[in-house]
């Protein structure tokens, strides 16, 4: 599948601070691309930098092949974008803006603000001002100026960012419509791992500046290990219990009543006799996949913020 | 570039900034007309030479320049305050737009406050000094304001490097145009030669209606235009390599 951006060992120092180290992406057509990462990981440079908003100190990133020019008008005629929160004239309603950035963009086709507008669900006879939008609704504004001139690529950065749990399943179906009916390339970032998780085809893992991960989400969905979690009276007990009884037993305990064990799965009803059997009270047995959330923590070895 | 200063002109308008610079600088001027219509009987035997470089100091010298140089900030670094320029920015191919549109919205406003106060004067100047020759009048006050505009609006061009340096802080370019306006000024206390290697004393002794010595005006001229083609360039230069 063609790689509609790639971006090759990309590197950006901020006054000896290394924002970004040696990140290399492709991003294929078609498809949304999650960049994952906690706050201050990267994530928003990637971004900037494609969209010529910040200036890489090494590194290559091409557009449909060609090496990223930021002063070649067609070339980023192609991309949309959505950047940090949503901004606009406070003192416009959202007709008024996209008047504006039509202007700017050149978008001289007529229909094309209402069009943008319908498609996230907002009015276009509204004569509401900007200040007074809510979050959802300055969300949905921002994907429409990122659409107004029907570009292939959409980057988002987190555009789920601040919104109540029906916002962000409203923003995730426009996403997912935008990818499968319209053929849009969406690339979004987020720190919520879980919300990725339900839209992006393909993710990357950003940590620290640097690129963890990158996989498509079949991949990491199969390499998210199944495990069983106890949640037991004594978890240091029951932990002794599975060392004494088992060949170098995989589990971590979660909390002081919660222990997770990996790979014996099939032994579920041996474990919960012989913590029983040792005087552990066993109150909840679960079997599940790792969560992405899980994939990330095991990955980057630290607690998700 | 067309679409860049439609865009900057319908900002400003939204925003009433200008609307409100306007209406301050007419009534600024409608008050010191009116009280030497009325009050400062004295001004008639000072003569129309004096009256015009009173009005030229307050008003074009220092306060249009105060206003501009605030309404400008304003236009600049509320795009950074409130991140629309990241916005802006990603739409935009050419940064330069971007600033060459807003200096031109901004020379335009500047010319408007001028007209304001040229307008006024003209109506005023009827009434303190009659005349028979009203389109002479007219045109000598023009060619008058229109050189005294340009010229303060060039002593402000260190603003445009400022407001984009400082992005967000508005506090610098606001200090930096009271700053220019009181150098400005001060161009009445100095002699000789002095007055004409600034560009801010430059532009305001070459505004007056007074006989100048022809090479000091020449130099006057020279040190204005470029160290304002400099400042542009310059604010040119930092939004080229900025990181938005």
């Amino acid at each position: 599948m063609e790689n509609i951006i790639e971006v090759k060992r990309l590197q950006k120092e901020y006054n000896g601070f290394l924002a970004l180290d040696d990140v290399s992406l492709r991003i294929k057509k078609g498809r949304i691309y999650g960049l994952l990462g906690r706050n201050g990981a990267g994530k928003t440079t990637i971004m900037k930098s494609i969209l010529g908003l910040t200036f890489p100190s090494i590194g290559k990133i091409y557009i449909k092949g060609s090496p990223m020019n930021y002063k070649n008008k067609e070339q980023f005629s192609t991309i949309g974008s959505m950047i940090e929160t949503p901004a606009f004239y406070s003192n416009l309603s959202a007709r008024e803006n996209l008047e504006l950035f039509a202007l700017i963009r050149g978008v001289t086709e007529k229909g094309a603000i209402e069009k943008a507008l319908d498609l996230v669900g907002l009015e276009s006879s509204s004569n509401k001002t900007f200040d007074s939008f809510s979050m959802g609704m300055k969300q949905r504004l921002g994907i429409a100026n990122a659409l107004l001139h029907e570009p292939e690529i959409l980057i988002l950065d987190e555009p789920t960012n601040g919104l109540d749990p029906m916002g962000i399943v409203e923003i995730r179906s426009i996403l997912i419509n935008l990818c499968k009916e319209f053929n849009k390339t969406i690339l979004i970032s987020s720190h919520i791992l879980s919300e990725v998780e339900k839209i992006a085809d393909d993710i990357a893992f950003i940590e620290k500046g640097k690129v963890i991960e990158e996989s498509s989400m079949e991949n990491i969905r199969n390499k998210c290990e199944q495990y069983t979690s106890y949640v037991v009276s004594n978890v240091y007990d029951s932990a002794r219990l599975l060392e004494e009884n088992y060949d170098n037993p995989n589990y971590i305990v979660i909390s002081n009543r919660k222990i997770r064990v990996f790979g014996l799965d099939d032994k579920t009803n041996e474990i919960n006799r012989l913590l029983t059997n040792n005087g552990i009270d066993v109150f909840q047995i679960n079997t599940q996949n790792e969560s992405l959330e899980d994939y990330f923590k095991k990955i980057t070895g630290g607690d998700d913020n | 570039m067309k679409n860049g200063i439609i865009v900057e002109w319908k900002k400003i308008r939204h925003k009433n900034l200008l609307k409100t610079s306007l209406i301050t600088i007419f009534l600024f001027i409608s008050l010191i007309v009116l009280k030497d219509i009325f009050i400062n009987i004295r001004v008639r035997e000072l003569g129309m030479e004096h009256w015009i470089l009173s009005i030229d100091t307050i008003l074009i010298f220092l306060i249009i320049p105060v206003i501009s140089g605030i309404l400008y900030t304003f236009m600049i670094n509320s795009e950074y305050t409130e991140r629309t320029i990241v916005n802006y920015m990603s739409a935009m191919v050419n940064r330069n737009i971007f600033i060459v549109s807003k200096v031109i919205v901004w020379l335009f406003s500047h010319l408007l406050m001028v007209l304001i106060v040229y307008l006024v004067t003209y109506i005023g100047s009827l009434v303190i000094f009659p005349t028979t020759d009203l389109v002479m009048r007219f045109y000598d006050f023009g060619i008058h304001f229109l050189k005294s505009s340009l010229l303060s609006f060039l002593s402000l061009a260190l603003l445009v490097p400022i407001s984009i340096f400082q992005k967000s802080s508005y506090i610098p370019s606001i200090v930096s145009t009271l700053g220019i306006v009181a150098v400005g000024i001060s161009a009445t206390q100095l002699t000789g030669i002095l007055p004409f290697i600034l560009p801010w004393t430059a532009s305001f002794i070459l505004s007056q209606p007074v006989a100048l010595p022809r090479n000091f005006m020449i130099l006057g001229y020279i040190i204005t235009i470029i160290s304002s083609l400099l400042f542009y360039s310059l604010g040119l230069v930092i939004v080229n390599r900025q990181d938005i």
